[in-house]
Order: C-alpha cells, then sequence, then structure tokens
C-alpha cells in the first residue's frame, strides 16, 4: 500500500488507516469512518483515526496500513454511502477494492502534484 | 548607515525598526492585546457534554462563528434514534434544520441571506414562550419558524451529528463562547479555549469532551481591546461581522 507522503505531515494534518482492535494512542478518538474493502477477494473494514500513533490491546506499537491528508480523506469520505437530509439513500461511490482505491489516491496526488510543482505535500 | 534588522531584533526589546501597532509583531500581542486559545476545528472534531440538556420552555443559544455553510451546531447524537425537530440545529444547502425550524420531516426552513465567510458572526437561536423559533446572525433574523415548536429540545454534543450517515460534514472552523439561557437565566457557558481536550462550563459545570482532537487543534490568537479583529499565530487577522460585537 502506497498512501505513505501523508505521514510526513503533523499529526493533526493527517489520518490513518487501521484494522478493527487498534486503538489511537491519543485518548478520547474514535473512528472518523469504517469502511468495508476487498483485498484478494476477501472482505474485511478498516477504520481511519487521525493521527500515526497506534497499539493493540497487548499495549504494542501498530503500524498503519495507510496515512492519507485530511483533504484526501475528505474527498474519501464524500464517496460513502449516506443518508441526504431528505432522507435519500446515497449509495456507495469509494470502490471497493483496496488497490483501485490506493490507484485513486495516487491519482489524486500526481494531480495535485501537477497543480502544484514542487509542493507534494498538501497541508489542510 | 541603516542596520540589518535581524541585527537587532533582540526578544524583549522594542526595535525602531519594527512598528509596535503591527498586530503581526509579537511584541504587540504580548504587551498590548490580550490573548486566547482557539480550536480550529477541521471537520473531525466534536464535543460531547457530560451531561444532556433537556429544554423545555423559552431559550437562547448564542455563539460565535464562522459560517460554516454546512454543519451540525448542536445535537443529541447519542438517541440512537432521531427526532427531527427535538435532536439538532444543522444548516445544510441553504436551510436551517431542527429545533423547530423543519416544516415537514425532510423540509428545513430556507435562510435569508448567506452570511459572509472568514468573518466571526454572532448567532443566536431564540425561542419564545410561545414556542415561535428564530435564528439571528448579527442582529438580524436568518431564518424564523413558520409554526409553534412546543416541544423538548435535546443537546448532548456541539458540532457532532445525530447520525454519522448524514451527508451533512462536521463543523470546521472557528466557534467560541457558546452560551444557553432558560427562561431568560443563563444555564450554560462554554468559552471554548481551555487549550486542552476539556472544554469547560462556567456557568453551569456541565463540562465537555473534545472527542478526535489532537493538540495542534489550538492556536492562540491576540486582540488587542480596541480592535475588532483577531490576530492568528501567522499574522492573519480574523475580523468580526458589522453587527456582531
Amino acid at each position: 500500500m502506497s498512501l505513505i507522503n501523508a505521514a510526513d505531515l503533523p499529526d493533526h494534518q493527517m489520518v490513518s488507516v487501521v484494522i478493527p482492535g487498534i486503538h489511537s494512542n491519543y485518548t478520547n478518538h474514535s473512528p472518523l469512518s469504517v469502511l468495508e474493502v476487498t483485498q484478494s477477494g476477501q472482505t474485511f473494514t478498516v477504520h481511519i483515526y487521525r493521527g500515526k500513533l497506534f497499539h493493540d490491546d497487548e499495549g504494542e506499537s501498530f503500524t498503519p496500513l495507510g496515512y492519507l491528508t485530511l483533504q484526501e480523506y475528505f474527498t474519501l469520505r464524500s464517496m460513502l454511502a449516506y443518508t441526504d437530509e431528505n432522507g435519500n439513500e446515497i449509495p456507495r461511490t469509494l470502490p471497493m477494492e483496496w488497490s483501485e482505491i490506493d490507484a485513486m489516491i495516487e491519482a489524486m496526488r500526481a494531480e495535485s502534484a501537477q497543480e502544484q510543482p514542487g509542493n507534494d505535500q498538501e497541508v489542510v | 548607515m541603516i542596520k540589518a534588522q535581524s541585527g537587532i531584533c533582540k526578544s524583549g526589546i522594542l526595535s525602531p525598526w519594527r512598528n509596535p501597532l503591527d498586530p503581526g509583531d509579537r511584541f504587540y500581542r504580548r504587551v498590548s492585546a490580550i490573548t486566547r486559545a482557539i480550536m480550529n476545528f477541521n471537520g473531525t472534531q466534536y464535543i460531547e457534554l457530560d451531561n444532556k440538556i433537556t429544554i423545555t420552555g423559552e431559550c437562547e443559544i448564542e455563539w460565535y462563528s464562522q459560517w460554516p455553510e454546512s454543519a451540525y451546531i448542536f445535537a443529541n447524537a447519542g438517541v440512537g434514534t432521531v427526532n427531527v425537530d427535538s435532536d439538532r440545529l444543522a444548516f445544510f444547502d441553504g436551510e436551517v434544520y431542527g429545533a423547530g425550524f423543519n416544516q415537514s420531516s425532510s423540509t428545513g426552513t430556507p435562510l435569508s441571506f448567506t452570511p459572509s465567510a472568514e468573518e466571526l458572526h454572532r448567532f443566536k437561536y431564540t425561542r419564545s414562550a410561545d414556542g415561535f423559533v428564530k435564528l439571528l446572525c448579527d442582529g438580524v433574523v436568518l431564518a424564523s419558524g413558520s409554526a409553534a415548536y412546543t416541544g423538548p429540545i435535546y443537546i448532548d454534543s456541539f458540532l457532532s451529528k445525530w447520525s454519522a450517515k448524514t451527508s451533512v460534514p462536521n463543523f470546521a472552523g472557528v466557534i467560541f463562547d457558546v452560551s444557553i439561557k432558560q427562561g431568560g437565566v443563563l444555564t450554560n457557558f462554554w468559552a471554548i479555549d481551555d487549550n486542552s481536550g476539556t472544554i469547560y462550563d462556567s456557568v453551569g459545570g456541565n463540562n465537555g469532551t473534545l472527542i478526535n482532537h489532537i493538540s495542534g487543534d489550538w492556536e492562540e490568537i491576540s486582540k488587542k481591546v480596541s480592535d475588532d479583529f483577531w490576530v492568528d499565530e501567522d499574522g492573519e487577522r480574523i475580523y468580526y461581522a458589522e453587527g456582531a460585537l
């Protein structure tokens, strides 16, 4: 997984993708989003938290599956299923396949880098 | 002979090469201005109150904030099921929803104008004794309910949402000095300048916990008493809208 550019940003400007059972080192943090993804034909759940420091139930540190800038996360979140204020169910447009999500983020970063030559870190 | 500025700017010395009236100058902030911390909400944080507030009669809820366009201001997020009127006050797509503003289960009340972006506004939600609701921005009516709403209003959180599945995004921007009056009596006041993970209610003792906050979200801003703007850590000015003060 190549969603790693955002790892260099300060914690308050990025989010991390982790698996269930992993907890943020910050107190009073809960998943910003919970989503289903597929990889190699298997479906699993991932959680998105702020920051990049995590631990498991035994207290061992955990390296996230990937990192996103806040702006990348907001784009991803807008593609999840939701209910609008008129009660209409809006279906998910985010791909289910992990590799497709990865490719989508990479494309967003490439586009952003083209718009801002020499600046590949988007700061929100 | 002109000396280089970098050679004379020592801490605590008012250099003749610096303008003491420049709000971006550290001297201005340290000596001449009042300073407070603000939260820069970026669409990921919200506030959970220790205790749910139930409002049954006349009330005023006031706050200072930038115009969020779309966001929940308060909600009864822990309720599990939702009531379109009692469990939220939300802005979305040019309308205000909840707290007596819903014209049907899915229709809010259109706003009479769009507050300016960036500036700080004073918002006030009021419900009269006979149940008519009104929302003011800087003293001007932004929306008024079309029918009396006498049901309860529940608040267990600020800037959260009643459902993770709503399309309304989390609040982004600056908000502070949130107060609630019930029956003309001030019952709660949250300055939101606590610079920690706890938001203190200096009147009612109903404190809040900042969920998903990171210390870098807090920023110090400074203001001269006579000014109608704050200066952030980057030297940028945050102005009050006309009528907000």
